[in-house]
């Protein structure tokens, strides 16, 4: 019996991210960017394209150092990859070579849980995402949306305190989309992990989110920020969430604008 | 009603073939009718027919196919055992690529049939020099595709690889880098085959005493096109085969994982 | 000389070289197969034997040259060559499965059966059981290694056979790649010119099919040429005649004619004069006996096939013969006759 462990707390303090150029220059792409992750806060990030949110969430799952600053979980440092900081990527990177529970079980081959314990964990979070029937099935017998479930499972199995989600139903049609939403928010309840999501769909923030950052255009930075408190699930058509969607494009808008005007300085 | 459709769907898929085969031999047949050539240039399907029925019966072409099979079956897994390894490893690090690279494109571009006269010098009697030539043929193959898959290895999967518990470099390769790999490497293993069969052929014309190469160099010795012909034949049937065997287990492969 | 004129003369030139080689292409090119062996045909050609042919009969006789018999019978079986000179083995095979027939056998013995200087072997049964290099089946020197196994009780599952080019061989032998080979002249003295192979046993020794002596080279001709010009097919075959009346009279001019023109050493040619090798008779007469002999050994060895009927013709041969003794003073070497 794996402990449930509730989501921890996310804390990115003063983190910045600088590349140089093949020509020798720097370029800023993030920070700096300062936020409190409360634990189990489903927080959203909306940015435009190349502001640098991706980058975030990389530095958060420990592929890419920070250039200044630095993010910790609870009181431990981010300083690469780690199993507790799960992830649910937009192009699903599930396993061909692996059957559909094969893959949910990929992360838990660990000395401390036997054979017989990981199948049992995959295969709950497999009925958990309504895909227990498939367990045997290849990988590319199913569609983008089980597909992504299946992700969702394996990122769940491994009861990490964070979920890292790149714009995970990005590549999903929109009534698709609708259902692994309220699927994710219904996990989501019953294991309280703290989640930072990532998209560029406004609607999908407001829908989602405990708490909405909105980023300016590069260097990102945090621009604006709404905390959504309507109780879910939402109706994103209501008066009030509508406001709420028409100030987040204005400020999104004003980001863009700034890259097409002449003489912005972003090639 | 228990009527299975499964065996109608294997004939239809050979049908195409059998079709192809049987206007082949329709055309020749007609050039032979009209032209009238020498039987020692071209022989009409039926004296090929009953070359091959000799030829089947007296076991010589058994044997034949066998020795020039043997040759390439242990020239190609001694490709696979020393290219696999080595091209995960190249794949994986840039260091032993740039270090090994520029021996494998200059020796690349020598085709194994221009090795064969060096590998009868060098090795003389024996199978160890057609062996060698097959080797040449299938060992770049195998060894191309290999480092392919490991550089092609999509990279969100080791992420996510990274993400789930391949904490070290060797756990990543083990567990993510080899299987990705897979598909490409079994790719190399069916064009390394393909090619080994035409280079062991070659090999055969010019330097052995049996196999399926040596059987038609014979027959052209002799004047005898019909036995050239039945060579030809059966290295093309074989080779088909063996193509198909691959492309079948191809596609198991592909579905299991 | 101003560039005009320059041009006007290279004009010239080039339609002359057009009209001169239009001539040529207007005579018939009688494409004759040759291999680069003391063939009789080499002489007769540096002689100039085939000159008053030529301007006789308004022909160009061009030699086209092949390492070994299978490529020549290919090339005639393409209809690319008119007359052919090589091994009785491909000149038997050819005029049994081409339209093509037999008209000279110009060179006895050719073949030997090497072994190493220092090798043990005594005789062609100690052969068992060790490994032969020979030129494949289709070479004159199988159905002899053959009846020299035959004539020990042993088969050619008794020894193990590597296929390999005639002039390869006596490498073969020399570096002990192999235990013995068996090859045709002047591969044959050029391995005993090195001084690291010796003899194991000769062609007439294991063979005498026609008089005490082997058959070693034949020359054939395409049947539609024989046909078409009986007349120059005689000539040619008596200008092979006349030239080995020169060979029998002048061995060591001949010697140095050869070594021209196929770039062996003269001392080599020498030696397989001199010890036998290669052999010369005026007489080159296929005879029908002679050739229902060798057609039957190659029908037991498997090589023809029972249908197959080996064409020839001995009558240029005959009067090639009858025309040189009758016209001019002969050498026949006394060892050569028949």
């Amino acid at each position: 019996m794996s402990v449930v462990n509730a989501g921890k707390r996310l804390c990115i303090e003063g983190l910045t991210k600088t590349y140089a150029t093949r020509s020798g220059e720097s370029v800023a792409a993030l920070g700096p960017i300062s936020v409190d992750v409360r634990p189990s806060e489903f927080l959203v990030i909306v940015g435009p394209t190349g502001c640098g949110k991706s980058t975030l969430l990389q530095i958060l799952a420990g592929f890419l150092s920070p250039t200044e600053g630095r993010a910790l979980v609870g009181d431990e440092p981010i300083i690469g990859p780690s199993i507790d900081r799960s992830m649910v990527f937009q192009s699903y990177a599930l396993f061909p070579w692996l059957s559909v529970l094969e893959n949910v079980e990929f992360g838990l081959q660990r000395k401390d849980i036997s054979k017989s314990q990981r199948r049992e964990i995959a295969l709950r979070h497999l009925k958990m995402v309504g895909l227990q029937d498939f367990a045997n099935k290849s990988i590319d017998e199913l569609s983008g949306g089980m597909k992504q479930r299946v992700a969702i499972a394996r990122a769940f199995a491994v009861d990490p305190s964070i979920m890292l989600m790149d714009e995970p139903f990005g590549a999903l049609d929109a009534l698709t989309r609708r259902l692994l939403q309220r699927e994710l928010l219904r996990i989501w309840h019953e294991q309280q992990r703290t989640v930072v999501f990532i998209t560029h769909s406004v609607e999908e923030a407001i829908f989602l989110a405990d708490r909405i950052l909105v980023m300016s255009s590069r260097p990102g930075q945090i621009k604006a920020e709404w905390s959504v408190t309507a109780p879910r699930p939402r109706d994103v058509t209501s008066e009030e969430l509508r406001q709420l969607e028409r100030k987040i494009y204005a400020l999104l808008d004003e980001e863009l604008m700034k890259s097409f005007s002449p003489g912005s300085g972003i090639s | 009603m228990s009527f299975s459709l499964a065996p109608l769907r294997k004939i239809s898929r050979v049908l195409p073939f059998i079709y192809a085969a049987i206007v082949i031999v329709a055309v020749w047949q007609l050039v032979v009718t009209v032209t009238k050539p020498e039987p020692s240039v071209l022989p009409a399907p039926g004296a090929v027919a009953i070359a091959f029925e000799h030829l089947l019966r007296n076991g010589e072409l058994a044997t034949d196919a066998a020795y020039s099979l043997a040759r390439v079956v242990v020239a190609w897994l001694l490709s696979a055992i020393i290219a696999i390894p080595l091209g995960l490893l190249m794949g994986s690090s840039q260091r032993l690529e740039r270090l090994v690279n520029p021996f494998v494109e200059l020796f690349r571009p020598i085709s194994p049939l221009a090795w064969i006269p060096m590998a009868i010098l060098w090795f003389g009697i024996g199978e160890s020099g057609k062996i060698f030539v097959v080797f040449i043929g299938t060992f770049f193959p195998i060894l191309l595709s290999t480092v392919a898959g490991v550089k092609e290895v999509d990279p969100v999967l080791l992420h996510a690889g990274r993400v789930f518990g391949c904490t070290s470099r060797t756990s990543l390769f083990r567990r993510v880098v080899v299987p990705a790999a897979m598909p490409s490497v079994v790719v190399g293993l069916r064009v390394a085959f393909g090619t080994g069969w035409a280079a062991i052929i070659a090999a055969e014309l010019v330097a052995a005493h049996t196999g399926l190469g040596y059987l038609i160099a014979n027959g052209m010795d002799v004047l005898r096109a019909d036995l050239v012909l039945v060579g030809m034949i059966a290295i093309g049937v074989l080779g088909f085969l063996f193509d198909a065997v691959f492309r079948y287990a191809q596609q198991r492969y592909s579905r299991h994982g | 000389m101003n560039p005009i004129r320059l041009r006007g003369w290279s004009l010239c030139v080039v339609l002359l070289a057009i009209s001169v080689s239009r001539g040529a292409l207007a005579q018939e090119v009688i494409n004759y197969g040759v291999q680069p062996d003391t063939d009789p045909s080499f002489i007769a050609k540096a002689l100039g034997y085939f000159n008053p042919i030529e301007k006789k009969y308004n022909v160009t006789v061009t030699f086209q040259q092949f390492a070994y018999g299978a490529p020549e019978n290919q090339a005639m079986a393409a209809g690319a060559l008119q007359i052919a000179s090589a091994g009785m083995g491909p000149a038997t095979i050819a005029v049994s499965r081409l339209p093509a027939t037999l008209i000279a056998i110009n060179i006895l013995e050719q073949t030997a059966i090497l072994i190493p200087i220092d090798s043990t072997l005594k005789s062609t049964c100690d052969l068992k059981g060790k490994t032969v290099a020979f030129p494949g089946n289709g070479s004159q020197q199988y159905p002899l290694l053959l009846k020299a196994l035959a004539d020990c009780g042993l088969g050619v599952n008794d020894i193990k056979l590597f296929k390999s080019n005639g002039p390869d061989i006596p490498i073969l032998v020399e570096n002990k790649s192999v235990d013995a080979g068996i090859t045709w002249d002047p591969s044959v003295s050029v391995g005993l010119a090195s001084g690291k192979v010796r003899l194991l046993a000769k062609a007439e020794q294991i063979m005498p099919i026609m008089g005490g002596h082997y058959v070693g080279n034949g020359v054939y001709v395409q049947n539609a040429f024989l046909k078409k010009h009986p007349d120059i097919t005689q000539d040619l075959v008596t200008a092979n005649v006349q030239a080995i009346n020169y060979i029998l009279c002048n061995p060591e001019k001949a010697a140095k004619l050869w070594s021209e023109q196929i770039g062996i050493a003269e001392n080599v040619i020498a030696l397989s004069m001199k010890q036998g090798i290669s052999v010369y008779s005026l007489d080159v007469v296929p005879t029908v006996k002679t050739m229902d002999a060798y057609a039957k050994f190659l029908k037991d060895a498997g090589i023809l096939n029972p249908s197959d009927s080996p064409k020839i013709d001995p009558s240029f041969a005959t009067k090639a013969l009858h025309d040189v003794q009758g016209s001019a003073s002969t050498c026949e070497a006394t060892h050569a006759k028949r």
